[in-house]
């Protein structure tokens, strides 16, 4: 059993330039022939370091003459004074300067696990599953950026940097196809559409923003499997993810069959447009056709849950005998087979949540598989 | 000794190993200049100004945003004496259609915000350190202070102008207009309302032609406001104000040493301030434009650009129609789509000649029209003085004084048709004819928009050969909300005092 921890404190000053503390002039912004210049950067002199607070203990077992381990990681990573371009009132001349931007802390727990459930002399099984929670947290902003959006998230103290703040997207208007969203005052609101007991509204100007779920998971991790017999070895290495959402852009595009203007007219289509609003009563997720992108509002209607599964790869390697080595003059041979993202479940095909942080999926390309065979001389 | 040597060489060595990139130790910037040494002489100061000046015609971030010339076509587009021809690109489209200043997202009301703000922190940083500059003679000092005053007054007159609803004379006039500006402040600051900004921008012309009255005369480019450009600020501000008196008591001594140019130099193609009526302007140097956009890649008749080839910029017909056929003005218009030695329209710089796509229609002009057909570049007119014989003439007629009007802007119109008999005036009509006048003088040069909301006139395209179509709009109710810029987001976001947006 061992018992370890770490602490330490890390400083950062990239702002891109040593004179962030003065007001600087720029030349070349000549009147005519005669030389210029204009005022280009508001200094601040009060501009400190960013620093990060990084803090871990862990506490790692053995038994068996170390056929069972495990490893439990408590982590924190606090982020102060971080060094951010914040905008300025315009009337300043201008729009930005470099500033502590506020704090962030993230914090989680990684359990490790290992075992050799079986070993012989000529064969081995060995696994080792990960698993990670992580939070993020915003612990102070700036006044301007309090409740900010930010794309497809809202910098919100106490919340986390990776929270949704979106539309509620209810359903599609049995009657004419249209979105509807729940409102923010069901009383007043105008664009008022009732279906059975609920208010809704089909107009995002009265819809209402919600924290729609986080893109950061609930946990995620690894497993990866070896075996070796005699010369040969396989190993097998499995990712997964539970929890967190993808806002799926790439599926929100293919909702769409473009504008009538002569770049975007016809675009191709996920299939999940067959099964949209056509006639008054259809129910159905999926709007009507239409050329209007404000179909597509950013809402909940497009985050996907991001549990997958991926066999990232597979590996299986032959070890050329000693003897055989020895006669031919080499040090080393091997022979393998490796295969990389053999497959991905995830909850929308083609979707592959591994491919961003944020949670917004774009323009995404699917990873190839890769298949290498593979000999390896060592003279 | 040997080994003292060998001790030496190390140290040496490990000195030069150690030392820092030399770039390490240079406490200021190799590009760009401390605000410190702005105040180091009158030169420096000089430089800053100038920068100033540029700022009325450099590009900001986005191709619609060429300063103050990019404010100007927004303000014509605004209007009804400009009918666009195709839906062309999407520059300046938002403003034709009326949508761009309602929104407090769109690029324009940060853009306009930005610019005149931006002009007013280097206006009022300099203003509080000129007097500290060494080696200045007052009179230097004085004049670059007049300078610096008339442009803060200019800043904070479009500003009023944008985004506070009208002035209207022996009313309160405490609606908001936007933050007034008369000190350097990275703070927010709130709004004023108009009353008090017109006081200030009042107070600092009359400082300015003060000042300014011992300038020494500008060279043959007038980008620098003299003490005569002063008083045509000030006209422009008191014809605003509705304040008669001093409208036509300004204009008239800002026209004073300028002459009306001649039915030939009219034809030029304005783009060449050594015009003998151009009070004021940017001298636009062909490596001061930037790769797309600038005044004149819009509104020029010649340069080949994807703005001018679909979109030929056409004068309303009815405004057309109410000149006299001997009028020179009628003639930067083509009445035969057929005429291309008169009307050759937008030149195919490689060939030299007529370009073949271009779109071709009857009332596209030729007012604009750039020395070299391959660059984009020329000098913009911020004023002349045919706009104070218009001032002064308007003027007079709001006072009742009409045969005085008529004596005034008698002047102009028959030195623009000079077979013009000014009998044939008619003194009972004289307030039409010189809201003619000004649209057909001030065509294209950036004042419709404002002139109708000063004037607190709806906006009426029709029979204009303006179309729902292109221009969204056909008419637009005078006063209400949509005369008004929107103060952009980005400002209310980073400041507290402003709440509220423009309805």
């Amino acid at each position: 059993m061992k018992l370890r921890g770490s602490y330490g404190e890390v400083g950062n000053d990239r702002t891109g330039s040593y004179f962030t503390y003065m007001n600087l002039y720029t030349l070349g912004y000549d009147n005519g022939s005669e030389p210029g210049m204009i005022f280009t950067q508001l200094g601040n002199d009060k501009l400190q370091w960013e620093t990060n607070y990084n803090a871990d203990v862990a506490i790692e077992v053995s038994a068996f003459k170390n056929r069972v381990g495990a490893t439990v990681e408590a982590f924190r990573r606090q982020s102060k004074n971080l060094l951010f371009d914040i905008n300025m009132p315009i009337t300043s001349g201008v729009l930005t300067r470099d500033d502590n931007f506020g704090s962030m802390r993230n914090e989680g727990i990684e359990l490790q696990l290992n075992g050799v459930p079986l070993k012989t002399k000529s064969f081995s099984w060995n696994i080792v599953f990960n698993a990670t929670t992580l939070r993020n947290k915003i612990v102070s902003l700036p006044d301007s950026y309090v409740g900010r959006q930010n794309g497809t998230k809202r910098y919100n103290v106490g919340r986390s940097l990776y929270d949704y703040y979106l539309y509620d997207f209810v359903m599609v208007n049995p009657n004419d196809g249209t979105n509807l969203y729940l409102p923010v005052d069901k009383a007043t609101t105008a664009n008022r559409v009732i279906v059975g007991a609920d208010t809704l509204t089909s107009s995002t100007a009265n819809a209402q923003y919600y924290f729609a779920g986080s893109a950061i998971p609930d946990f995620f991790g690894s497993i990866n499997n070896t075996f070796t017999y005699k010369n040969w070895s396989l190993q097998a290495l499995v990712i997964y993810q539970i929890g967190g959402y993808t806002y799926d852009n790439d599926y929100q595009s293919l909702m769409f069959r473009g504008s009538t203007s002569a770049t975007s007219n016809g675009r191709a289509m996920h299939k999940d447009m067959l099964t949209r609003w056509q006639k008054p009563g259809d129910i159905s997720t999926v709007n009507k056709v239409d050329i209007s992108a404000s179909y597509l509002s950013q809402s909940d209607r497009w985050l996907t849950s991001s549990n997958y599964l991926n066999l990232r790869t597979v590996a299986l390697t032959y070890s050329f005998p000693k003897k055989m080595i020895a006669r031919l003059k080499l040090t080393n041979a091997k022979a393998y087979v490796n295969g990389e993202n053999l497959f991905i479940t995830s909850k929308r095909k083609g979707l592959d949540p591994t491919q961003t942080y944020t949670g917004s999926a774009s323009y995404t390309y699917a990873p190839s598989r890769i298949v290498s065979f593979g000999l390896n001389l060592t003279l | 000794m040997n080994k003292k040597f060998l001790y030496i060489v190390f140290a040496l060595l490990l000195i030069s190993l150690g030392s820092c990139k030399k770039s390490y130790l240079d406490t200021t910037p190799s590009d760009q200049i401390k605000s410190e040494k702005i105040f180091d002489n009158i030169n420096n100061v000089r430089v800053n100004l100038n920068g100033v000046y540029r700022m009325l015609y450099m590009q900001y971030s986005g191709q619609e945003e060429d300063g103050q010339a990019s404010m100007m076509i927004v303000f014509d587009f605004l209007g009804e004496d400009i009918v666009h021809t195709a839906t062309g690109t999407s520059y300046f489209r938002g403003s034709y259609r009326w949508a761009d200043h309602r929104s407090e997202t769109n690029a324009l009301p940060l853009f306009a915000y930005r610019m005149y703000y931006r002009i007013l922190a280097n206006v009022n940083i300099l203003l509080a350190g000129i007097d500290t500059v060494p080696n200045a003679t007052p009179t230097e000092i004085n004049n670059v202070r007049g300078e610096l005053l008339a442009l803060r007054a200019f800043s904070h007159f479009m500003l009023v102008q944008l985004f506070g609803q009208r002035f209207q004379k022996g009313e309160a006039n405490d609606q908001l207009g936007a933050p007034l500006m008369t000190f350097y402040s990275e703070a927010p600051q709130p709004r004023a309302t108009v009353a008090k900004m017109y006081e200030s921008i009042n107070e600092d012309l009359n400082k300015a032609i003060g000042l300014l009255a011992s300038a020494p005369a500008r060279g043959i480019y007038r980008t620098h406001i003299d003490k005569s450009v002063a008083h045509g600020l000030k006209a422009r501000v008191a014809l605003t104000q509705q304040d008669w008196t001093l409208a036509i008591l300004h204009a008239k001594e800002a026209r004073a040493a300028y002459t009306l140019m001649s039915n030939s130099a009219y034809l030029d193609g304005f783009t060449d301030m050594k015009n003998s009526e151009w009070m004021w302007g940017a001298h636009q140097l062909t490596e001061q434009l930037p790769t797309y956009g600038s005044f004149y890649a819009y509104m020029s008749s010649n340069f080949n650009s994807a703005h001018t080839r679909p979109n030929p910029k056409l004068i309303n017909v009815l405004l057309y129609n109410s000149l006299t056929l001997t009028d020179v003005r009628r003639r930067l218009f083509c009445d035969d789509v057929n005429d291309f030695v008169n009307f050759p329209g937008v030149i195919n710089a490689s060939t030299g000649q007529p370009e073949p796509q271009q779109v071709r229609r009857r009332l596209m002009h030729k007012k604009f029209v750039v020395a070299d057909p391959a660059v984009s570049g020329g000098d913009i007119p911020f004023m002349r003085a045919a706009e104070m014989y218009l001032i002064e003439a308007e003027a007079l007629v709001e006072d009742g004084r009409l045969q005085e009007a008529l004596d005034v802007i008698k002047v102009l119109a028959m030195n623009r048709d000079t077979s013009l008999d000014p009998v044939n005036i008619d003194i009972n009509d004289i307030k039409s004819y010189i809201d003619v006048q000004r649209r057909i003088e001030l065509w294209g040069e950036g004042f419709r928009f404002l002139d109708l909301k000063r004037k607190n006139q709806e906006l009426d395209r029709s029979g204009t050969g303006a179309t729902t179509e292109l221009g969204q709009y056909l008419t637009r109710a005078a006063g209400g909300i949509w005369w008004q810029f929107k103060i952009p987001r980005r400002e209310i976001q980073a400041n507290p005092f402003i709440n509220e947006n423009n309805p």
